[in-house]
């Protein structure tokens, strides 16, 4: 194809060229960037950084009846998927049918007749509409709690709100805590990177003279579709050897992971998760 | 076909720029590792029996001091015994005779690094029954600072209102006592054949402040405040205005206390000048105020009101009138003694639940409400270590319908009880831990 609009031409030119400064600069300050990581071409890569952070609505509604001892040990046996309250065996009657006897005089009431104008026709159409639409979320909600409960193998739903019963400030709440995102949307990619904390967290542990230090090191690992480690390595330092090796040792332990969901294979595997010690 | 370079090489820039995402996930805080302790001890022949067993105390006192440090070390403790450990640190405890006589021992005592292989602490002592205990908590000290790089609470003590003296008597009197941290060395510090309520101790663990009940009637019952210095035995009086003058706690400059006063009729919370005995307001409002809890820095005072109708704990700015006042609770039928964590970060304070009070805890920023104690009889007048990492409070357990056992007993800040400090010591209340 040839090009015969000579303004046209020279436009093309000219973005090309501008183009090609801003490709340089971007090459020139990169050198500057203290983010460690190149690409193959040696050139430095701008990273956006997303950390994943969730937010909770917590009221106090009542002093705690559990002592901060009998909530750990809760939190444990939670970890470990254990039941936290038994179910009370519920005792199952056979109702035997009966056919139900009318008399005559036990008509109390009228059967509402129903109004034939468009106005109650309108009204009708659109509880209908609502109730389906207010069923399919209801099922929507108990597939998503079924889901829940078969991770952890319990319905952990339920046992918090028998702790909210306890009086244990676990409510809906309008206070907000946490400086993350209420929503609960989440990428495929941070659905998996919230649950590494929790293989992690039990081989998470400090010597006393490392901790309320304030360190923070921050590891970038690599994972094959299995969950197993390919690499990890220390993305930003704390400033102290000993505390990144403790992070580090405490990724190595921790392997294998959950297994990688097939669409964010590739990113898992390049590197795309990184882990905050302790943020 | 110039053209088309130029845009193959925009295209190539354009992917380079784009770079990369990344997601940072949160592990949290690590759990603490607990450090080996293994505590060693060599008697050497020679001693008669009763130095022996002043070097066995002294053992005893090393073992039960790092004890309480439950979450931070596992204690392992032996005699005679070569230890060859690869982690953690080994305290070996030597038991001479000493040149300067048979009532006293030589105390030689050495710790060590044992995954660096070396010696981190090494002292000798020569030590008499008289000042076993005092050098045993402070050689406890240096070797836990060496290893943790922070103070312990091995060298504080205690002060506490007991009536162990007119215990089952017509007309009981209630006195101040100190003792060490772990209960030993119990010793009287009032006279007043009185009530003594609410003691204090200062920031240089000198002066203790408490306000006394005398027992003889009088035409206005006044419960005045009193200063004791430990160092001199001397007792003055700080205040005797109308009505109560009780509460007090020193201020961090240890020039002013923070006292409560109800001599304009409504109890209110004043800043009282040692020295000069000038007052300024702290609180004023018509609500009752009292229990004030003056943070590490001064900037914040927790104390109790009921201006919201029932008893809650506030928060304010003490170096002015009313500044910044903040509700803490909200929750609770009636809470009591509000005492900031020497760190300013905790506030624990004990409430009436289930027919009886418990303690619990809060952070000072009102998040973070946790309960420590539960069927563990009543518990109130909580009190913390120096370090934040204890709590020391009283407990009442019911025996009959006309008898009640109080005990002062401590737990770790978490909740996880210790033990009692004291036993068969009558009725012992209103503990202060020495900073």
């Amino acid at each position: 194809m040839v090009i015969e609009n000579k303004n046209l031409l020279s436009f093309l030119y000219l973005s090309a060229i501008l183009h090609f400064i801003l490709f340089i600069g971007i090459v020139f300050f990169s050198k500057f960037d203290f983010l460690g990581d190149s690409n193959i071409l040696g050139i430095k890569k701008p990273i956006q950084i997303s950390q994943i952070q969730s937010s909770v609505r917590i009221d106090v509604v009542a002093m705690p009846q559990q002592t901060l001892l009998e909530l750990k040990a809760i939190e444990k046996n939670l970890k470990k998927g254990e039941a936290l309250f038994k179910e009370e065996p519920t005792e199952i009657k056979k109702i035997e049918k009966t056919q139900d006897i009318i008399n005559k005089d036990d008509l109390v009431f009228d059967k509402e007749k129903k109004s034939d104008n468009l106005m109650s026709l309108l009204k009708d159409m659109s509880k209908k509409d609502i109730d389906v639409k207010k069923r399919q979320k209801e099922m929507d909600v108990k597939a998503k709690a079924k889901e829940a409960g078969a991770v952890v193998g319990h319905n952990l739903d339920g046992e918090l709100k028998k702790l909210v019963l306890r009086g244990n400030q676990l409510s809906q709440g309008t206070g907000l805590t946490g400086g993350g995102d209420v929503s609960g949307d989440m990428t495929a990619l941070n659905l998996y990177a919230s649950g590494l904390p929790d293989h992690i967290r039990p081989y998470w542990k400090l010597p006393t003279y490392l901790k309320d230090k304030d360190y923070m090191c921050r590891i970038r690992i690599y994972l094959r579709p299995s969950g197993s480690l390919i690499k990890a390595h220390i993305y930003e330092a704390s400033g102290n050897e000993e505390f990144d090796q403790k992070a580090l040792s405490a990724v190595k332990k921790a392997e294998p992971f959950l297994a990688v969901p097939n669409d964010i294979q590739s990113r898992v595997s390049q590197g795309d998760i990184i882990l905050g010690f302790p943020l | 076909m110039k053209l088309k370079n130029w845009l193959m090489l925009l295209c190539l820039s354009m992917q380079i720029m784009a770079g990369e995402e990344l997601t940072v996930v949160a592990v949290g805080e690590a759990e603490l590792e607990r450090e080996d302790i293994y505590l060693n001890l060599n008697i050497v022949g020679g001693l008669g029996a009763k130095n022996a067993q002043m070097g066995r105390e002294i053992f005893d006192l090393l073992v039960r001091d790092f004890s309480f440090y439950r979450s931070l070390f596992s204690v392992n403790k032996s005699e005679g015994m070569v230890i060859n450990k690869k982690t953690g640190y080994l305290v070996n405890l030597k038991i001479t005779p000493s040149k300067r006589g048979v009532s006293f021992i030589d105390v030689g005592i050495e710790c060590n690094n044992n995954q660096k292989n070396k010696i981190v602490f090494s002292e000798q002592q020569d030590v008499s029954e008289g000042n076993l205990r005092t050098l045993g908590h402070s050689l406890a000290d240096s070797i836990f600072q060496i290893i943790t790089g922070k103070k312990s609470i091995f060298d504080s003590f205690l002060v506490f209102v007991s009536d162990i003296e007119t215990r089952d008597k017509n007309s009981p009197i209630k006195e101040l006592y100190q003792m060490d941290f772990d209960g030993y060395r119990k010793k009287r510090l009032t006279f007043h054949r009185g009530t003594v309520i609410s003691p204090e101790i200062s920031k240089d663990n000198r002066y203790v402040l408490y306000s006394l009940l005398k027992n003889e009637v009088t035409k206005d019952r006044r419960v005045n405040l009193y200063m004791l210095d430990l160092l001199t035995k001397k007792t003055s009086l700080i205040s005797s205005r109308k009505g109560i003058n009780s509460g007090a706690v020193f201020m961090p400059d240890g020039k002013h206390i923070a006292l409560t006063l109800s001599h304009t009729d409504n109890a209110e919370i004043y800043a009282l000048n040692l020295e000069s005995g000038n007052l300024r307001k702290i609180t004023n409002h018509f609500a009752i105020d009292v229990d004030p809890s003056v943070s590490k820095d001064g900037t914040l005072m927790a104390f109790l009101s009921n201006r919201p109708g029932d008893a809650h704990i506030y928060t304010l700015d003490p170096r002015s009138v009313e500044k910044d006042v903040t509700r803490v609770s909200y929750v609770g039928k009636f809470n009591a003694t509000p005492r900031f964590s020497p760190d300013g970060k905790m506030i624990a304070f004990a409430s009436w639940l289930d027919e009886r009070f418990d303690i619990f805890r809060i952070d000072a920023n009102r998040k973070n409400l946790v309960r420590l104690t539960k069927d563990f009889g009543s518990n109130e007048d909580p009190t913390w270590s120096s370090d934040s990492q204890f709590i020391a409070f009283s407990s009442q357990r019911i025996i009959t319908t006309s008898k009640a056992v109080h005990n002062i007993y401590i737990m770790t800040q978490e909740g996880n009880i210790i033990g009692p400090a004291t036993n068969g010591f009558g009725m012992c209340i209103s503990p202060r831990w020495s900073n």
